[in-house]
């Protein structure tokens, strides 16, 4: 038996090593980027342009100026709420790849309300096209949970075909019964001025929706960590026979992540069209549903870490044209350095292994 | 395991050794390869950039002209006159320019808006549907002039152009007709623009005015770029009897080489694409209005409106003929010539009709 | 303690082995050593290191320091291939069989010397017949492995480790998976081996299984040897303590239950079929009175885990009902079930009882987690939760370092008494104990069993399904035997005895 101080020593010891370890897993990801930065630097060079060159105008195009500061925090508002929403559904081993689908729908049908009440007050207006869009999202990816606990119908699947279904029924959409009277593009009408997200940084597009987000991020973070429905959600992902024997209701969790999951992508369908587009557009999201995985997998399925990879991604994604444009560097390296940076991400335990070994050897030479 | 250590500094080693290699031979300017020769004039603002920005140049003005397009800037179509138009007249006024290609619509307001925000005194947003993005960072920029592509609503700092190619349309129709064997001429186009449909109402009365009796068939695929989707429609046509093509996108011509038919090019000369079976293409030249509209913003002169410039000011013509011309009766040349001068002289006016078809 | 070694020619010896996982130190120091025709019994608690010693062996670990000498050659194994070419064999626990194929191929699999790459199976099989019938193992080559019981399993991983030219035999727990007439018939086979001059090393904790086979005993406690000794310088009571450091007593007084004692469970023609529609569970039935531990022994496989499934709500019956208190329970939740006073210590703890990778604090709120007092309103009360689990952490001596470190870090001993703590804190009336003392020590066996009968005591009835017949006959007031799906005999203890029931384990009413 320990004594009370041995005790206090070793409770401290473990404390210094959980932390070492929070350390190590947050290096992973920041090792991840740098390594693809570098690894693309090399491809900079060769595509014969001083990757120096492109990385300060990479940074200068993402941060350089006020409007770009204000560009980068906005590409990463659909990106971080929709990865705060996979984080959910992913902690609880639903594998939603089916943001991008949801945030279509939700953004149209918050458009479509949008459109029907164009004289409405904004205070009313807006949380009423937020909600439709949330409500959207969340019932297009609870059907593909429905299908799992139906008929035992992988979720992946079903939501990456959901996709499909989703973008072109939009597409359809923008092209036939909601299209702009006498346009030829895929688009509706115009949203009135009600039903437009107010700016809040001047000569920028940075709407409101970005401080929503930084509160959907608290509001996730508390939800994940501190609430009966988060931990049941997180048990549920870890071990699911275990939760079912502890009487959980698995099946509610499953498909309660998934609505929160929608949910997400609908208001950021929402911020996308009432924020960036003025309307409903085809086309409107660049994969940010797909990206936004990446993003949740890279910010370690912790929602302050998603805001983060959702900036830097943001960043990333931003400072590209300018690089393409300052250096002609093509915006598809930084494509490449996005996909590198989830390779090396995946492959991160190798990277810590390399580390924990190095670390060994430096043990064993002293 | 010492062995992975020093192969993994092995590796970055070798990696930053590239890195400076790079750097080093950067100072030399004529020594870094560059892979398209078109980049090369975008790296000129970049060099001075990094250079130092105070230093006086030669050159005439600190007027920057930045252009957002659509497409590639190589596509031999919409995209490349904009590009060889802004390239032609920047040069040759020796002032700052810069542009970013293949820009979607729902990615224009943030593009324009970048332009604007990083000083560049005039902006052209070369697609008709950045109409609306180009008004909304208008808004916010009222020292940046904005010229949009074929927009419907201008404001003070933001005027448009147009491209009146439907002049060329008009008589690209009666060389159509005037060559046509089955009395049967065809026209694939993208999308159902404004634009395009002044374009197809020209090309069908040129066609009229050469042969009452002929038939015009059109296709709309809805979309600027789906050569399979084009090819096929091109391929529906020839198969109704058309035997002269009006070629408005990637595939119509590879349909007419398959089939051996005439094609007509459209807003750059195409007929590298089909020596045998291009004809002449319908030239849209976009350096007068670029050259104009800049001159007037470094002079302080420019004003909002339409700057339309058609065959009457040079921007607007026929492609050569790359020796295919004597395949055209030589009555049908003469009367097309005819045409030309009349419309260049003002004599002639095209019909500009923009109503919907089905 | 240390006796010379003998004179014999040694085999195999070990000496100063040392293997360290990181600071955990799990062989100090090892010396072992088997002659020609010699068992040695390998004893001791789980984590004593005895696996991991073998796994040197085998070639799977690179120990730190030590030496390894083969009939006085000193060698080092540098992998398990090699192992094997030093004719050292190794029966794993778990059986490294691919079930549809036939022995003979079995055998093939990874053996260029079979033929490569199509391996001639005749041979092999007229090999194997000649081996087979050398060491009395009565096995067909040609059977497939999936229509053999285990015990012929494991015959058939012994006769691989032979073809192979094993001379040093490791069998890793072999009886934990055999019924008491199997566990005969290995010994026979073991005595056999030795005969014939084939060494063997014998991994168990079960002490009597020592006593019967083994020539010589090496004890492991925490890494090192506590004991190098005969088996005829030693008894079993001797042994535990060499093995737990503390003499435990195995009777115990109970006071029977009262005849008039009411019933708490019923369970009443449970009929369940699997996913092949395959009957698992046919018409059971079962009581448990309160104030009762009610033993269900039998050989694994024989419903057992759908049985505790079934009662837990995990899996919903096909026909059947079941009562608590005369409730019927049948078509509720597992959740209901625990509302209405079930507790459920599972089988395979790790996959059905924890959370592996969340803390003990979160393991222990798995049931809770939406009531009061450890949530209000839907949100957790940390506070509540920390203290809650420190005290539970020190009433059932789980060994932690913290309530944060995740369950994944404790050992197997200490993640049964984390269920075990989680379950009774809740103050059960019924409790589903499916093997609870598997993969435990001595220590740990004791504690589980203590707070079993601690329940009891309290008046909670008890339904103890396990395969150890030493756990059954020592706990249970009452024992049945489940066989294929069915209770074949409740009896009472006193009337109860190990062959009687050995017998209803395989099936023979008969007797």
């Amino acid at each position: 038996m320990f004594n009370k101080a041995d005790n206090h020593n070793i409770e401290l010891e473990f404390k210094k090593q959980r932390r070492a370890e929070t350390l190590t897993a947050a290096g992973s990801s920041i090792g991840a980027v740098i390594l693809a930065l570098i690894i693309g630097a090399v491809i900079i060079r060769l595509l014969g342009v001083n990757p120096f060159d492109a990385y300060r105008a990479l940074i200068d195009g993402a941060f350089g100026t006020k409007n770009s500061i204000a560009e980068t925090l906005l590409r990463a508002v659909p990106l971080a709420i929709t990865g705060i929403g996979i984080t959910a559904a992913f902690r609880a081993s639903i594998f939603n790849v089916g943001a991008e689908g949801q945030l279509y729908l939700g953004a149209t049908s918050a458009v479509c309300v949008g459109l029907a009440f164009p004289t409405l007050h904004p205070a009313i207006l807006l949380p009423l096209m937020a909600i439709a869009g949330m409500i959207t999202g969340a019932l297009w990816g609870g059907i593909a949970v429905l299908l799992k606990l139906k008929f035992n119908a992988n979720e992946m699947i079903n939501t990456i075909m959901m996709n499909y279904i989703a973008i072109y029924f939009v597409s359809w959409l923008v092209h036939g019964p909601i299209q702009q009277p006498g346009s030829p593009l895929g688009q509706t009408a115009g949203l009135s001025d009600n039903a437009i997200l107010p700016i809040i940084l001047k000569q920028t597009r940075l709407h409101i929706g970005f401080i929503i987000t930084l509160l959907m991020v608290l509001l996730t973070g508390f939800l994940i960590y501190r609430t009966v429905w988060g931990y049941q959600i997180r048990v549920t992902g870890k071990n699911m026979f275990a939760s079912q024997a502890a009487g959980i209701k698995v099946k509610w969790v499953f498909l309660s992540s998934m609505l929160f999951s929608g949910a997400m992508a609908g208001l950021a369908g929402f911020f996308e069209a009432a924020g960036i587009q003025h309307r409903m557009i085809e086309n409107i999201s660049s994969g940010y549903g797909y990206t936004a995985i990446v993003v949740a997998l890279l910010g370690q399925l912790n929602p302050f870490g998603v805001l983060l990879a959702a900036i830097l991604f943001g960043g990333l994604q931003i400072g590209a044209s300018t690089m393409e444009t300052a250096v002609g560097v093509p915006a598809s390296a930084v494509t490449l350095i996005q996909y590198l940076i989830v390779i090396l991400f995946i492959g991160r335990k190798a990277f810590s292994l390399i580390i924990q070994q190095m670390k060994k050897n430096r043990k064993v030479a002293a | 395991m010492k062995k992975r250590v020093l192969l993994i500094l092995f590796c970055f080693v070798l990696a930053s050794t590239l890195l400076f290699a790079a750097c080093n031979t950067k100072t030399e300017p004529t020594a870094a390869p560059v892979i398209e020769e078109t980049k090369t004039v975008a790296e000129v603002p970049a060099a001075e950039k990094s250079a130092d920005t105070s230093v006086a140049t030669d050159k005439k003005s600190d007027v920057k002209v930045a252009m957002v397009l659509s497409g590639p800037i190589n596509d031999d179509d919409w995209n490349s006159v904009g590009y060889n138009g802004l390239k032609k007249a920047c040069e040759e006024l020796g002032v700052e320019f810069a542009y970013s290609e293949s820009v979607t619509d729902a990615d224009a307001e943030r593009v324009i808006r970048d332009y604007a925000a990083r000083g560049y005194r005039l902006i052209f947003a070369h697609s008709f549907s950045f109409g609306e993005a180009t008004l909304k960072v208008a808004k916010d920029f009222p020292e940046t002039i904005f010229m949009a592509g074929t927009a419907n609503e201008l404001t003070e700092n933001m005027g448009t152009y147009d491209n009146p190619d439907y002049q060329g349309a008009y008589l690209a129709g009666m060389l159509a007709a005037g060559i046509s064997k089955t009395g049967t001429i065809g026209w694939v186009d993208g999308m159902a623009s404004p634009n395009m449909l002044a374009n197809l109402h020209a090309y069908q009365a040129g066609a009229l005015e050469m042969n009452p009796e002929i038939k015009v068939l059109h296709t709309f695929i809805g979309s600027w770029y789906d050569p399979p989707k084009a090819k096929e429609a091109a391929i529906a046509q020839i198969e109704q009897g058309a035997d002269v093509l009006s070629s408005q996108g990637v595939g119509v011509i590879d349909a007419a080489i398959e089939k051996k038919v005439w094609a007509l090019g459209a807003m750059t000369d195409q007929n590298f694409m089909g020596p045998d079976v291009v004809l002449t293409s319908v030239m849209w030249d976009l350096y007068p209005c670029i050259k104009n509209v800049t001159q007037e913003v470094i002079d302080g002169t420019w004003k909002s409106g339409n700057r339309s410039y058609g065959i009457a000011d040079g921007a607007v013509y026929f492609a050569e003929y790359h020796g295919l011309d004597s395949n055209i009766p030589a009555d049908v040349l003469e009367k097309v010539n005819a045409k030309f001068d009349a419309i260049k002289t003002g004599e002639f006016e095209v019909p500009h009709d923009t109503s919907e078809v089905k | 303690m240390h006796p010379p070694l003998s004179s014999q020619k040694v085999n195999l010896q070990m000496q100063g082995i040392t293997v360290r996982y990181g600071s955990f130190i799990a062989n100090d120091g090892v010396n072992i050593s088997v002659d020609h025709g010699q068992t040695l019994a390998l004893l001791g608690e789980n984590g004593a290191g005895k696996t991991t010693l073998m796994k040197v062996l085998a070639g799977i670990i690179k120990p730190e320091s030590g030496r390894i000498q083969i009939n006085g050659k000193e060698v080092q194994i540098l992998s398990p291939i090699h192992s094997q070419q030093l004719g050292i064999g190794m029966v794993h626990q778990h059986f490294m069989l691919i079930p549809t194929l036939s022995v003979a191929k079995n055998v093939c699999i990874g053996l260029k010397s079979a033929g490569y790459p199509f391996p001639n199976i005749l041979k092999v099989e007229n090999e194997l017949i000649k081996i087979s019938e050398k060491y009395n193992l009565q096995i067909d080559p040609k059977a497939i492995v999936s229509t053999l019981s285990v015990g012929t399993q494991q015959r058939v991983e012994i006769l691989k480790a032979l073809y192979r030219g094993a001379k040093i035999l490791i069998l890793d727990e072999p009886t934990s998976i055999l019924t008491p007439q199997e566990t005969h018939g290995l010994f026979g086979i073991i005595k056999f081996l030795t005969g014939q001059g084939c060494s063997v090393i014998f991994i168990s904790h079960k002490l009597n299984e020592v006593m019967e086979i083994s020539d010589r005993i090496t004890v492991l406690r925490q890494g090192k040897v506590t004991a190098e000794i005969s088996k005829d310088e030693t008894n079993e009571k001797d042994l535990s303590i060499l093995m737990v450091g503390h003499e435990f007593t195995k009777k115990r007084t109970i006071k029977p239950v009262p005849p008039e004692a009411s019933e708490l469970v019923k369970i009443d023609r449970i009929t369940y079929f699997d996913e092949r529609k395959l009957p698992v569970l046919r018409e059971l039935d079962l009581t448990v009175k309160k104030g009762e531990i009610h033993g269900i022994a039998g050989v694994d496989g024989n419903g057992q885990v759908e049985l505790a499934k079934v009662l837990a709500g995990i899996l919903r019956p096909d026909s059947g009902r079941i009562f608590i208190n005369g409730n019927d329970v049948t078509k509720l939740s597992p959740g209901k079930r625990i509302t209405a006073g079930l507790a459920h210590i599972p089988g395979d703890r790790q996959r059905l009882g924890l959370v592996m990778d969340v803390s003990l604090g979160e393991n222990f709120i798995l049931e809770t987690s939406g009531k009061e007092p450890v949530s209000k309103h839907g949100i957790l009360n940390f506070n509540n939760i920390r203290n809650t689990s420190k005290q539970l952490i020190k009433d059932y001596d789980i060994r932690c370092i913290s309530v944060d470190q995740t369950a994944a870090t404790l050992s197997g001993g200490n993640q049964q008494k984390l269920v075990l703590a989680r379950e009774f804190s809740r103050m059960p009336k019924f409790i589903i104990a499916m093997q609870p003392s598997r993969g435990l020590d001595v220590g740990a066996t004791e504690f589980v069993h203590e707070k079993l009968l601690e329940q009891r005591e309290n008046g909670n009835g008890i339904l103890l399904i396990s395969t150890e017949l030493d756990e059954i006959f020592e706990l249970s007031d009452r024992i049945s035997v489940i066989y294929e799906g069915k209770i074949l005999a409740t009896l009472s203890r006193e009337v109860a005895n190990r062959e009687r029931i050995g017998l209803l384990m395989t099936g023979k009413t008969d007797v």
